[in-house]
This record gives structure tokens, sequence and C-alpha cells, in this order.
């Protein structure tokens, strides 16, 4: 296989085994950016009324927030090429002011985007095969997966080759681009969920059934917001190259009967919920028996060939040992180094490389954001190191999933001098927070705040690494972009009386056995909240059967009742 | 009646007048027509006389009406209004593909109500084809508008999967 | 009785702005204070007029405190809305200079 791609100097363009357009793809986004800059034009010259264009924006990712307009470029499941994300540095630096956030749903936002020149950044994002289409307003969402995706060693089938399907099919879908409300599909290829898929309005887990063939459970209604509810399964078992047709008959049922005259109750969990699961099962089954799916089965077969090829996984250098000599010296030597292996390093399918996990939660920085000199830094190491692939994930962290053992060391060290080498992935300063109030026009509180706070106060890496596995999610209203519901804790920020407050949740679960957390007690002021996050903690390490008890495992075991004694009883 | 004379219809190409009209539930019912009716009164005592009388009949349909009940007069009717309340309401759209690909209709199919030019191309792709257009700012935002896609990855109609795989043949076959 | 300025955003830039004697202003402590019902509704009609005529977006009024030259939101999401993000003291009007004084 070709070594000489791993040795490619920076800026030499490494094409990295994910999809690349074609010329329909590249006439299809051209496209698209002509008629957006269209309808920017019209709106500024009063053609389109504020109430006609704010849909047409919002479906292509553009929002006016607290303090500007938004732009979210969407990041097809979580995968970057090395080129790709060297454009976002650009497009910060040149229209933006030097930083994007990268989110819960594996997009990017930009912050301070002016309207007019909105059509200019669609341009620049053109060029290197990205678009911000369908990142918001109430039709099909980007498509999420797991941000290991093609490398874990615990995966059935890669899961990407069926998330580009489905971004293609439902880009412009001129039948479910005004659903009732807003529509986001999950799929996970490994049995492990990494991509939280029972809270998704459509949820996709991998299967092969007796005889090998692959397939998927397909989960339907799950969501969180207002009304958090699990998705339901639908199907157990539908043939892989289905998938297309049931998904739009879920979608047809949906568009159909979907409640339109409340926009709270609008979500497809409210369908499934008030219908009962057995009924909603029925109306979408007898949508699909009375279509005819023969021909669209094929033509799915054809397309899905045409796309795996694009993964096919190229460059990795053969038969490299398990194990690399310098590599385990280097842990051996250095404590540090050695930390941030424990805590970042996880094991990748191909012997002697490593899937890299970069933190951008550094203690005391904003969850998610990333400067464009730190997005230039990720894409020469993914050039220089990683077949020039990265991946973002929904806990907003980015991933450079092809690295070689012996390269791990060089770069460790190159993240240290962006900043980018915390060693906390998945501990308690390891936190997701949106927005919130900071940006967010519909925030009732701040959440990075918060998060900053929680971060500075368990600062000291080894009690973070005594407490474990916890994860904090924290949300700035109801919207729950933070996904506090499937916090271990998780943090809602509300409004009381004219001041912020906030909200515990405690249990929630966002993997394989998926939990909504429940309300602690009543909220805590916007000072108050660090410390009751901290007895919250304490309480944990005091009464645990010993570090292998999980903080999960804990309140599974004990309930919400010493939890509160520790913080309400004194009150 | 009187033709509407705040609004446009688009069809085959241009803005014409409208020939049809909207006949209320208690209106009496021209000789020749053309008129469109509500499903109410389609189906309720003059739907005898809409079935073998000699106007040219068409029917406005709400997004909550059953389009089975429509079966009766499939073969009578030339036109088929749906209604967008708002146009952020998107069932039209499915009623529309069923009407076509389902239930084989191939009369008019008029959108009516909050009808912009930036849902003209999925409305058209759903099967509609007829389009009725607010004059002001509406009408003209439909003339300035200059972008229509050429590229479409779905059905119905040629999508992108269909022609990426009919060259992929015809390259096979040479 | 409270007093009002009258908030919007840019449309072309999306910028939060406030109404003032000659115009619209990005900072809070040039705005127009209105102090009774009939100086609210002046600034509603200017600014329902600069909507029709799609200079500004979302025209709405927001209460605010004012005492020796100084003026601030009541509401805390106001008072971000008038200088940054917290979390950014390097971003937004607070950055400009002077603009809190
Ligand atoms: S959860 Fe609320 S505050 Fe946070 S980003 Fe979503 S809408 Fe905004």
């Amino acid at each position: 296989m070709s070594a000489t791609v791993l040795e490619a100097p920076v800026g030499a363009s490494v094409t990295p085994a994910t999809y690349c357009y074609d010329a329909f793809d590249k006439q299809f986004v051209a496209e698209r950016t002509a008629q957006f800059r269209d309808q920017v034009e019209r709106r500024l010259a009063g053609l389109l009324t504020e109430e006609q264009f704010k849909p047409l924006r919002l479906m292509n990712g553009v929002y006016l927030q607290l303090h500007a307009y938004m732009l979210r470029v969407a990041i097809p499941y979580g995968t970057l090429s090395a080129v790709q994300l060297r454009r976002l540095a650009d497009i910060a630096e040149r229209f933006d002011k030097g930083y994007g956030h990268f989110t819960t749903r594996q997009n990017l936002q930009f912050n301070w985007p002016r309207l007019v020149e909105i059509p200019d950044i669609l341009e620049q994002l053109a060029e290197v095969e990205m678009h911000a289409i369908q990142t918001s307003g109430n039709c099909i969402r980007n498509v999420t997966t797991d941000q290991w995706a093609g490398v874990a060693a615990d995966e059935i089938m890669d899961p990407r080759p069926w998330c580009e399907l489905l971004r293609q099919w439902s880009s412009l879908h001129p039948e479910f681009s005004f659903l009732p409300r807003k529509f986001k599909i999950a799929v996970t290829g490994s049995p492990v969920d990494r991509a939280a898929v029972a809270t998704h309005d459509i949820g996709l887990r991998m299967k092969r059934d007796g005889e090998g063939r692959p397939g998927f459970e397909v989960l339907a209604g799950g969501g969180l917001g207002r009304t958090p509810i699990l998705a339901r399964t639908v199907r157990a078992f539908l043939p892989a190259d289905e998938l297309l047709a049931y998904v739009g008959a879920i979608l047809r049922v949906y568009n159909r009967f979907g409640r339109r005259d409340n926009k709270f109750k609008a979500r497809i969990k409210i369908l499934v919920h008030e219908q009962g699961i057995e009924a909603f099962r029925a109306a979408v089954e007898a949508e699909y028996a009375a279509g005819e799916h023969a021909a669209e089965a094929a033509l799915t077969r054809a397309e899905l060939a045409r796309i795996q090829a694009h993964f096919q996984p190229i460059g990795y250098e053969d038969d490299l040992p398990e194990r690399d000599p310098g590599f385990d010296r280097a842990v051996f030597e250095d404590e540090v180094f050695a930390g941030w292996v424990r805590g970042n390093l996880v094991r990748h399918k191909v012997p002697g490389y490593a899937i890299v996990n970069i933190s951008l939660k550094p203690v005391g920085g904003i969850p998610g954001d990333a400067t464009a000199a730190q997005m230039r830094t990720v894409a020469d190491l993914a050039e220089r190191h990683g077949l020039g692939e990265i991946r973002v994930t929904h806990e907003q962290n980015l991933v450079l999933p092809h690295v070689r053992l012996r390269d791990v060391h060089a770069v460790w060290e190159a993240l240290g001098e962006a900043g980018l080498a915390t060693p906390n992935l998945g501990l308690i300063s390891d936190i997701i927070a949106c927005p919130g109030m900071d940006y967010c026009a519909l925030a009732t509180a701040r959440s990075i705040p918060v998060a900053q706070a929680v971060a500075r106060r368990f600062a000291d890496l080894d009690r973070q690494r005594q407490i474990g596995d916890l994860k904090i999610k924290i949300s700035g209203c109801i919207n729950a972009c933070g996904h506090h519901h499937v916090g271990h804790i998780g943090i809602l920020g509300l409004e009381k009386k004219g001041v912020e407050s906030y909200q515990i949740t405690l249990g929630g679960d966002a993997g394989a056995d998926a939990a909504i957390g429940k309300i602690l007690g009543p909220g805590f002021a916007y000072d108050e909240i660090t410390d009751a996050v901290e007895t919250i903690v304490d309480t944990y390490l005091q009464g645990r059967n010993g570090p292998g008890e999980t903080f999960l495992a804990f309140h599974a075991r004990v309930g919400a009742a010493p939890f509160k004694e520790a913080l309400y009883a004194a009150r | 009646m009187q033709h509407d004379e705040n609004r446009l219809v688009f069809q085959d190409g241009q803005f014409t007048d409208d020939v049809w009209v909207d006949l209320p539930d208690d209106g009496p019912i021209p000789v020749e027509g053309p008129a469109i009716v509500t499903l109410v009164r389609l189906a309720g005592d003059d739907g005898e006389y809409f079935l073998h009388g000699g106007c040219r009949i068409g029917v406005r349909l709400r997004p909550e009406d059953r389009l089975g009940d429509l079966v009766p007069w499939m073969a009578r009717l030339e036109l088929i209004a749906l209604n967008f309340e708002k146009f952020t309401d998107g069932r039209p759209y499915s009623a529309a593909r069923l009407l076509r690909e389902r239930m084989g209709y191939r009369g008019r199919l008029r959108a009516t109500g909050e009808v912009l030019v930036d849902q003209y191309a999925a409305m058209r792709r759903c099967g509609f084809d007829s389009f009725v257009v607010a004059k002001g700012r509406a009408l003209r935002s439909w003339q300035a508008a200059r972008i229509e896609m050429s590229v479409r990855y779905q059905a119905p109609q040629e999508s992108v999967l269909e022609r990426r795989h009919a060259r992929r043949a015809v390259l096979e076959v040479a | 009785m409270v007093s009002r300025v009258l908030t919007a955003n840019h449309l072309a830039s999306g910028d939060v702005v406030y109404l003032a004697a000659d115009g619209w202003t990005p900072l809070l402590r040039d705005a127009l204070i209105a102090s009774d019902a009939a100086a609210e509704a002046c600034l509603l009609g200017r600014a329902a007029r600069d909507e029709e005529a799609d200079i500004v977006v979302d025209p709405y009024l927001v209460e605010v405190e004012h005492s020796a030259g100084r003026i601030e939101a009541v509401h805390y999401r106001e008072r971000f809305r008038a200088r940054g993000p917290s979390v950014r003291p390097d971003l937004g009007k607070q950055a400009l200079a002077g603009a809190l004084a």
C-alpha cells in the first residue's frame, strides 16, 4: 500500500478514505449556493418578507442569534478532511472572528457572519465540498453517527456510507422540506452506541440477520427537549437496501399526521406517543406496503456500492506489529504523556494504529471552541500523521482516527504546543455545553460559564481520575442542545424570578442503555451551582464501593436520596 | 361569479388569468363550469349531478380531507386544488404525490394559498402543475427569482441516483 | 413608570442596534429613552417604518434603568445583548473602546 502518503509534507493534499463529490454533487451545491445568494438578494431588495425569508435561511443554516447572525456548517457524519478543516480556519479569519464552535450535532458554527457575506462563505465551503444545507429548519437535518465509525474495533459495519446515502436522499427532498418540526437521524454501526440513536427522531442500529445479511433495527420517536422520550422500535430488522423507502414511509406518515397546531407537540415523538407505538407502526407498515419499492431498492444497492468504494481504507502501513517499542518507552518514561494516552487514546481496528482523541475542553476554556490556528494545527497533523482525516464528536471534541503508534508522541507534543493536549477525555471536566445565553437567542440562562467554573473546580487531574467516568451535560434552555437529559449529571439553565437558575438531573445516560435523568429538586442560583455539583461528586466519592463503582452504578444502587440529603438538608 | 383580480395562475410556463371559479358550498351550480367545489359539496346532495353532469369540475381540498373520498369522482375531476394554509405547511406535498403516484390522477394539480416561488420547484416535483400566485410582493419575487436546481437526489422525476446508474449501465454494456 | 428603549437587529449585518435620535446606533448608551406611552408609540412607529423598509428586523421595546447618564437593561438577557458574550470580553460591543462608559 502507498507508504508515501504517510510522509506527505504539510500542504500536500492527502485524500482521506471518505466520500468525494462527483460532478452531480458539485453542481448541486453550486446551484444551491447560487439559489441562496438569490434569496438573500431578494430579501435585501424587499421581495421577501422576514417571515418568508426566515424558513429559507434556516434551511441553509442561518440563524439570527443574540448578537449577530450565526452560520451552522454541516459536517456530515462528523468526517472532515484536512483540506476542509483548513478552509474552515480560513473562513473563521476572513469572515468571522477567528474561531468556530463545534456542536453536539457534529456541526460547526460561526458566530459572527454578516448576512450579506454568507453567500461568499458558502462559495468558499462549496469549493471544498461542504455546505450548510439543512443544518436547521423543519427538515431532515445533518445525519450523525459514531465518531469512531470505520475504525472502532467493536464495529459491525461502517455506518458512514449509509449516512452519505441518507445525506444525499434528504437534501432538498421535495416532499419533506416542510415537516411539522425538525427531524434528526442517527446511525450506529457498533453495539456500543456512541451516536445516542435512542434520542433521535429516527435511530438506526446496524444489525446482521441469521444469514449475515446487513440491515437495521429501526427506532423512531426519540428526542430530548421539553418532553424527553426515548425512541421505540418500529422494525426489529429491516433489510439494508430497503432503508430509503422505509425511512420515506416513516417521514410520510409524520408529514401527514404529525401535529402542526402546537410547536411543542410537533416532533415525531409526540405522534408516536399519542398514537401509541403499535398504531404508529401499523400506519408506517401500511404506507410502506402500499408503495412499490423494488426499483428503489435496486438503486439503493447500486448507489451504496458506489459510495462504499469511497470509504475503503487506504494508506495504512501493512503488517505493523501490535506494539511499538518507541511508543511503549515514551509511555514508560513520561508520566504526563502516559496520562494523556490512558485517557485520550482508543484502540484502532488496524494493528499498530491508534485513534487519537483531541479534547476541546481545556480547563477554563469554552467547550467546543477552536481557534483558526488550532484548526490549522489539527489539519497539519492529520495530513502528516493521520491519513488526512479528522472527526468531530457529538461531545464537542475532535479525533485523528488513524495515527501510527510510532507517531503518537510527536502528535501529542504538537497538540500540546497548540493547547490541545488536555488529557481529560470522558472525565468530569470533559463537559458538553451548548452556547447558552452567551450566544443563543432562545436561551433562558448561560451554560458556558457554568461549564468553565465546574471544570476549574475539578481542575486537579488526580482528582478527576479518582472520580472516573462522569459526564456532565449543560443546556441553556429546555431545547436541550446540551443533552442535559442524558448527562450523568445534567444541568438545565432556566430563568426564575428574573435571574438565572439551574436545575439538576441525575442518572441520565446516552449510551446503549439510554436513560433520561431525573430532576433532583429545586434549582440553584448561578453562584451556587458549582458548589452543588461538588457536593454531588463528594457524596458519590464518600459512598461508593471503591473506584470500581462508577457514578452511574452508584446512583442506580442508592437512588437520589443521599444526594438530596447532602444538597437540601442544610437549606 | 367574478375572477379574483388579485391573483394570477402560473401554468405551462406562463402567467394567465384564471378560468376556474371557486364555488361556495351554498351557491348555485353553473351549467358549464368550470367550477371548483369543496369535498363536502362533491360528496353531498349535488354529488350525482357532478358525477354525470356536463359541467367541468374541480375540487379543493383541505389538508385534513381524506384522499380516499375522491375515488368515485377521479375520472370526472379536471382539477384538484391543494391549499397551503401557510407555505410552511408541508402536508400538500405528500398529498400531491399520493394523488399522482398512488391514485393515478392525471388532471391539473393546483397549489393555492401561500404559494411562493421558493417552493415552486418542490411543488412541481411532487406533481403540481398549476400555481395560484398573489399579485404584489409574491408576484414580483416570482418574476425576480432566477435560480432553479437542475440536480435532484430523489424520485419522482429522474434523480441523480438514476442518472449515475443509468450511465454506469450504458458503460457496462459498451 | 418604567423607561424603555427600542432595539432590533440590522438586517444586512445582524448587529444589535438601538433607535437613536438620528437613526440606529450599536450602543445602548446612545439610545432614545421613552418614559411614557406616547414616546413608546413614537419609537415603535419609527421602527415599524424601518422594518417595512428592510433596514432592521425584529424590533421590540426593552426595559431599562437609567440614572446619572448611565443606562442598563433591566433583564439579564438584554444586558448580555447590549455587551456581548460574557465569556468573551474581547468580542461584541463591550470590546469597543469606551462603549460601556
Ligand atoms: S439548549 Fe437552548 S440555549 Fe442551548 S443552544 Fe439550544 S436553544 Fe440555545
